[in-house]
């Protein structure tokens, strides 16, 4: 069943569109993938799914309705970020009671335990909390609440490295014991890769790509070898990335729909071929930047 | 997973909850506006003097006026400022829409304003025992008379009168977040006349509900503007957005 479908949805502020003629269809019990670069529409698109914004036009349904002002949603809901504000009065003790009165599927023992392992303070205040302790707090909130919709927007900002890997490794045991619908959004794939079921990539407001994470590994080839012997065989539309080795070697990432001629042709003119890591696809996909950083100190 | 079928009341009631706790200094600003109040009070809200050849009466009125006019204060800006910003964002983290936000904000409005009435009606008593503490009887003390029914009645008009300030705040403070202009707007047409005229204007205002002889007629009317004021609040803050 899908849980979330948008249609050609649109998100102004003033001039500018957040989102433009999005489409998208997420299945129910997934962990998705939302990566897209600084600025893409990442938040925008979350947000509007949480219903904390009303699109400027085309249509968002969520769990079959609109999400916008909508008290079914918002209590099968939970959108987790690092801008989470809480009240500057209560205590972390007292947001968990909160938390637990207003979730259905609240675990309190997963809640407790996971404060207990990452070391979060009970009697703190939301705000006296480090950056990386508020994010790995969000998160248990995130996790411990077990809604049919878990939302995590770059979920991991400001934790380190350890703390990352132990978010990812508990939401997926948590997933997999009650499998819900996590999208989680990041400008990277690299360490939720792992974790993934389906990624979606979002670019200018746009979704450019919505695969499972197996045909995403496939999706493309990396060829390198001479320049002229490359560009004569590879059609030029099916380019992802391109980059310079030497002055006449170069690296070409292309869809992988490269018939058996052009492969064997490519193969006897010596050009390599190898796999594209998922994480460098995704970054070339939704890359923004025109060339590469070499370019920008190539003397002209 | 099944997914939950939340009703308004249920939510409205774990929101109030929520709110309880999180709204704590709700009640310490109440306690400072009415200590500051007793303050004031102490030195007599009016006084008058007379001579009768060599006899010099002179008449000090102590009540609990301050005490009445700095809740009324203080009901009015809590409820400019229940619903801002942070309070919103603090409220989507979990469940709410804008119903459910709006009645709890009422239901902690009214259980607030009840706090603040008894508080009201103790702290008028207090400053006259205050008074006889500090300054002793060392002259004649005529009580008013305090009856049952008349103590009802002090306590009524008082609640009602938190509830309409509060209900003005609550309409006013949802107007002033549309937009900045607009905030700039109420701070210079409703701000500006009270503070640099002589608030004439507010006279038939003032007469509508404190010459209302009837207290079920005063209640009406107390009622009837802030279902008002709510209602437009609610009309008012319909598309906002939580930013």
């Amino acid at each position: 069943m899908s849980i979330v479908s948008c249609q050609h949805l649109d998100k102004k502020y003033k001039k500018q569109y957040a989102l433009k003629d999005l489409t998208i269809e997420l299945e129910e019990n997934r962990i998705i993938g939302l990566i897209g670069r600084n600025g893409a529409g990442k938040t925008t698109l979350l947000k509007t799914l949480a219903g904390q914004i009303v699109p400027t036009g085309g249509e968002v349904k969520v769990f079959g309705e609109n999400p916008f002002n909508n008290l079914k949603l918002s209590a099968n809901t939970i959108y987790v970020d690092d801008q989470m504000q809480f009240s500057l009065e209560m205590r972390i003790h007292e947001i968990l009671v909160a938390a637990e009165m207003f979730y259905e599927n609240w675990n309190r023992e997963l809640a407790d335990r996971l404060i207990y392992y990452f070391g979060v303070d009970r009697y703190d205040f939301h705000d006296q909390l480090s950056k990386g302790m508020a994010s790995t707090f969000n998160a248990i909130l995130g996790l411990a609440s077990r809604c049919p919709l878990t939302i995590f927007d770059e979920p991991t900002t400001g934790m380190d490295y350890s703390v990352r890997q132990d978010f990812y490794r508990a939401l997926l045991k948590d997933y997999i014991a009650h499998p819900r619908t996590i999208i989680v959004s990041s400008h990277l794939l690299n360490e939720l890769e792992s974790i993934l079921e389906e990624i979606v990539l979002i670019k200018n407001g746009k979704c450019i790509l919505h695969e499972s994470i197996e045909d995403f590994k496939e999706y493309a080839i990396g060829l390198s070898g001479d320049k002229n012997v490359i560009q004569s065989i590879v059609d030029h539309d099916v380019i992802i990335h391109e980059k310079e080795l030497s002055e006449s070697q170069v690296y070409i990432a292309v869809d992988n729909h490269l018939s058996e001629k052009d492969i064997t042709g490519l193969k006897q003119q010596g050009v390599q071929m190898t796999s594209v890591e998922a994480a460098d696809l995704s970054m070339f996909l939704t890359n923004d930047t025109r060339g590469g950083i070499d370019d920008v100190f190539k003397s002209s | 997973m099944s997914l939950s079928h939340p009703d308004l009341w249920s939510v409205v009631n774990k929101q109030f909850k929520y709110k309880w706790m999180s709204y704590k200094s709700v009640f310490q600003g109440l306690m400072i506006a009415q200590i500051i109040a007793m303050v004031f009070s102490l030195f007599g809200v009016a006084s008058s003097s007379m001579g009768f050849g060599f006899i010099d009466l002179n008449i000090q009125y102590i009540t609990g006026d301050f005490v009445f006019f700095f809740t009324c204060l203080w009901a009015f800006f809590i409820s400019v400022a229940l619903d801002r910003n942070e309070n919103r964002l603090a409220d989507q983290i979990f469940v709410t829409n804008s119903w459910s936000r709006h009645l709890a904000n009422v239901v902690f409005i009214v259980i607030a304003n009840m706090i603040g009435t008894i508080t009201v009606v103790t702290a008028s008593f207090f400053v006259k025992m205050i008074h006889i503490w500090i300054f002793g009887i060392d002259g004649f003390i005529f009580f008013g008379e305090y009856t049952l029914p008349g103590m009802l009645i002090f306590f009524i008009i008082t609640f009602f009168y938190l509830i309409l300030f509060s209900s003005l705040g609550y309409l006013i403070g949802s107007i002033m977040r549309q937009g900045k202009l607009i905030k700039f707007g109420v701070v210079l047409f409703v701000g500006g006349p009270l503070i640099f005229t002589d608030n004439s204007y507010l006279i038939p205002l003032f007469q509508f509900f404190g010459d209302e002889s009837s207290v079920i007629w005063f209640i009406l009317k107390i009622l009837l503007t802030s279902m008002l004021a709510i209602g437009l609040t609610t009309l008012v803050s319909r598309r906002l957005e939580v930013q």
